[in-house]
C-alpha cells in the first residue's frame, strides 16, 4: 500500500475529565492526489496504552467483536479521518492504573496485515485528588 | 491426467517440465533433455506421439513406470522389424530427447491392445461430440493405460457418454469412462470464479466481503452473505454485488432479504436483536453458481483454489470442541475448535445484539465477513453457519449458526446442499 507514505497519522490526548481521558486519532491525506484506503474491520481504529518500557496496559479493541468487513474509503487531498475513544484509566483487567507516565498510540487497520501506527505520545496520569474533609 | 499421473508420468511431461518448470523436476533431474532451448512447437504432445507411431509400427504409447523406467506399448501381433535399441533411438530422435538410456535400448516393452494412431483417430472423432455432453470434464489418450480416457462428473453422464461413443462406432472396451472431480481453474478467492461457490470475494458499493454459500430460498436461486455486508445492516435496499470487484461483466446479484433488527423477547432493553447476521441475495440472470459447493484452497491459510468442498448436510447441533473450518477472501481456509456456543454478542459501535452465536478459535481478518463455516465429514462437509465477526487479534471468529439463519423470523428455510446428496 504505497498510499501509506502519503498519509500522516497522529494521536491527540484531551485533558483528563474525572477518571476519563478522551483520545483522538487523526489520519490525513498529505498528498496532492486522491487516495483510496481499505479500512480493515468495523470499527477499523484502535488505541494502545503502554508503559514507557513498551508493555501493553490497555487496548481499546480488546474484548470487542469486530465486524470483519473491508471498507474502501476515498480521501481527497488534505482530507482527514478522525476516530475517537475514551480511556477510563484502567488496565486490561479493568483495574485503575497507578499515576505516572504512559504512552498512547493510535492504530488504523488497513487491508490485513497492513496497519497505520502513530508515533507514541507521552501521557501523564495524575494522582487521584484527595477527598475534602 | 490426474489419475494417470498418480501412477505414471508420461515421458513427454519430462521435457515439457523443463520448459514449464513444473512439478516434474525430480524426473528431469535424472532424464535430462538436450533441447531445453528449443521453442515449443505448435504441435501437441499427441501429434508428436502420432509421428512416433508412423515410425514404430504398433506403437501404442510411452510413459515412465513407477520405477522410473521408460515403458512402451507395442500392439500384440503387429510385426516390427525394429530392435528395442532401434525403438529407443527412434524415440530419442523423434521426440528430440537425447537420453543415453533410450539410445541404449533400456526400455520396457508392454503388450498393447490399440495403436496410438488408432486411439488418436478415435479421440479426434469423439472430441467434438463428447464435449457437447453436459458434465464431461476431460478427454485424453491415456498413454499409460493404452486406452482413451473420458472424465465425467457423474454416473448419469457416463451412461450418456457410452451411448455416444457406441453410436459413433468406437469400441466400448477401448475407452475408460471414469468419474473425476470437476476441474477448477487455479484462481484465488479474490479472482473472478464461475460458477460461484462459497468463500469467494464479493464487492458491494464501497466494501469487500465474502460469499457465504449458494442457496435456494422460496424457489429463488441465490446466495447468502452477512447482513452487515449490505448497504444497510437490516432491511432491504437492493444492494448490488459484484465478484470479485465491480466491472462490466462481474455483476452477480441483488439483495432481496435482510430482516430488520428489532426488540423481541430475550433482547436486552434498548437494544435491537436478531438471531443471525445474514442476508439473501438473488442470483443475477446468466450467472452460474454451484449449489452446495465451497471453494477449497490448497492448504490451511492458502487463497489458491484447488477444488471444492461439497455440502452434504446442515448441522443440527453444535458442541464445544468440534473442529470447524471457514473459507474467506482474506485469510483463506482456517480451522479450529468451537470455544463457546449460544453466546449473545453485542456488536461494537451499534445497538445490535446477536442472539445465540458461536465462537471458534481460528484465524480471521477483515474481509472474511460472510464466510461459510463448516465441518469436514469424510468426503463432504456439514454446513454450520456464516462468519460475521472476530476479535481484534484475529485469533477467534464468531458465526451465526445455520439453524438460526433458517428460523422463520430470519431468512427462513433454505436449500443449501449439493444436488442429490441431502
Amino acid at each position: 500500500m504505497g498510499e501509506k507514505q502519503e498519509l500522516s497519522a497522529r494521536v491527540e490526548v484531551m485533558k483528563p475529565v474525572g477518571r476519563t481521558i478522551r483520545l483522538k486519532l487523526r489520519i490525513k491525506n498529505e498528498s496532492e492526489r486522491h487516495l483510496t484506503l481499505l479500512l480493515g474491520g468495523r470499527p477499523a481504529y484502535n488505541f494502545l496504552i503502554k508503559r514507557p518500557d513498551g508493555a501493553l496496559v490497555w487496548e481499546w479493541q480488546r474484548g470487542k467483536i469486530i465486524q470483519q468487513i473491508l471498507e474502501r474509503r476515498n480521501l481527497e487531498p488534505g482530507e482527514e479521518l478522525i476516530f475517537e475513544a475514551t480511556w477510563r484509566l484502567v488496565d486490561a483487567r479493568g483495574h485503575r492504573v497507578p499515576p505516572g507516565e504512559y504512552l498512547v498510540q493510535g492504530v488504523l487497520n488497513l487491508e490485513p496485515p497492513e496497519k497505520l501506527l502513530t508515533d507514541p505520545l507521552s501521557l501523564r496520569v495524575p494522582p487521584p485528588k484527595k477527598a475534602r474533609k | 491426467m490426474a489419475r494417470a499421473l498418480r501412477r505414471f508420468v508420461p515421458v513427454m511431461s519430462v521435457f515439457l517440465g523443463l520448459v514449464l518448470a513444473s512439478g516434474f523436476g525430480a524426473w528431469s533431474a535424472t532424464l535430462t533433455s538436450q533441447m531445453p532451448q528449443a521453442p515449443l512447437s505448435e504441435e501437441t504432445l499427441d501429434d508428436h506421439l502420432a509421428r512416433l507411431a508412423e515410425q514404430i509400427p504398433g506403437f501404442g504409447g510411452i510413459f515412465l513406470d513407477e520405477n522410473g523406467q521408460v515403458a512402451v506399448y507395442l500392439v500384440k501381433g503387429e510385426v516390427t522389424t525394429l530392435s528395442v535399441r532401434e525403438i529407443g533411438a527412434t524415440i530419442a530422435r523423434t521426440l528430440g530427447w537425447d537420453e543415453r538410456r533410450l539410445r541404449a535400448g533400456a526400455i520396457r516393452i508392454l503388450p498393447g491392445q490399440y495403436s496410438f494412431r488408432q486411439l488418436k483417430e478415435w479421440n479426434d472423432q469423439l472430441f467434438p461430440h463428447i464435449f457437447e455432453i453436459e458434465g464431461v470434464t476431460l478427454t485424453d489418450i491415456d498413454e499409460a493405460r493404452n486406452r482413451l480416457w473420458i472424465g465425467v462428473e457423474s454416473e448419469e453422464v457416463a451412461e450418456t457418454v457410452i451411448e455416444t461413443l457406441v453410436s459413433l462406432g468406437v469400441p466400448r472396451e477401448a475407452v475408460l469412462v471414469e468419474e473425476v472431480e470437476p476441474i477448477l481453474p487455479m484462481a484465488t478467492l479474490r479472482e473472478k470464479v464461475r460458477p460461484l461457490v462459497g468463500g469467494l470475494q464479493i464487492n458491494f458499493p464501497g466494501y469487500l466481503c465474502t460469499l457465504g454459500f449458494n442457496a435456494v430460498r422460496s424457489n429463488v436461486t441465490g446466495w447468502v452473505t452477512a447482513s452487515h455486508c449490505t448497504n444497510v445492516q437490516g432491511g432491504v435496499e437492493g444492494t448490488p454485488y459484484w465478484q470479485p470487484l465491480e466491472a462490466m461483466d462481474t455483476f452477480i446479484g441483488t439483495e432481496i432479504a435482510d430482516p430488520l433488527y428489532t426488540w423481541r423477547f430475550g433482547c436486552p432493553m434498548g437494544r435491537l436483536c436478531r438471531y443471525s447476521d445474514s442476508a439473501f441475495v438473488q442470483l443475477a440472470s446468466g450467472v452460474s453458481a454451484s449449489l452446495g459447493h465451497v471453494a477449497q484452497t490448497a492448504s490451511l491459510g492458502s487463497l489458491t483454489i484447488t477444488g471444492s468442498f461439497q455440502i452434504t448436510a446442515e448441522a443440527t447441533r453444535r458442541i464445544r470442541g468440534e473442529v470447524l473450518s471457514k473459507v474467506g477472501r482474506t485469510t483463506g481456509w482456517s480451522q479450529g475448535p468451537i470455544t463457546q456456543t449460544c453466546v449473545n454478542v453485542g456488536v461494537t459501535g451499534t445497538r445490535i445484539v446477536l442472539l445465540c452465536q458461536d465462537f471458534v478459535q481460528a484465524t480471521v481478518a477483515a474481509g472474511d465477513s460472510g464466510s461459510p463455516v463448516f465441518k469436514i465429514n469424510g468426503s463432504g462437509v456439514t454446513l454450520y453457519g456464516l462468519l460475521w465477526g472476530g476479535n481484534s487479534s484475529g485469533t477467534s471468529f464468531v458465526y451465526s449458526p445455520i439453524g438460526n439463519i433458517q428460523r422463520s423470523d430470519e431468512l427462513g428455510p433454505l436449500k443449501t446442499c449439493a444436488i442429490g446428496t441431502c
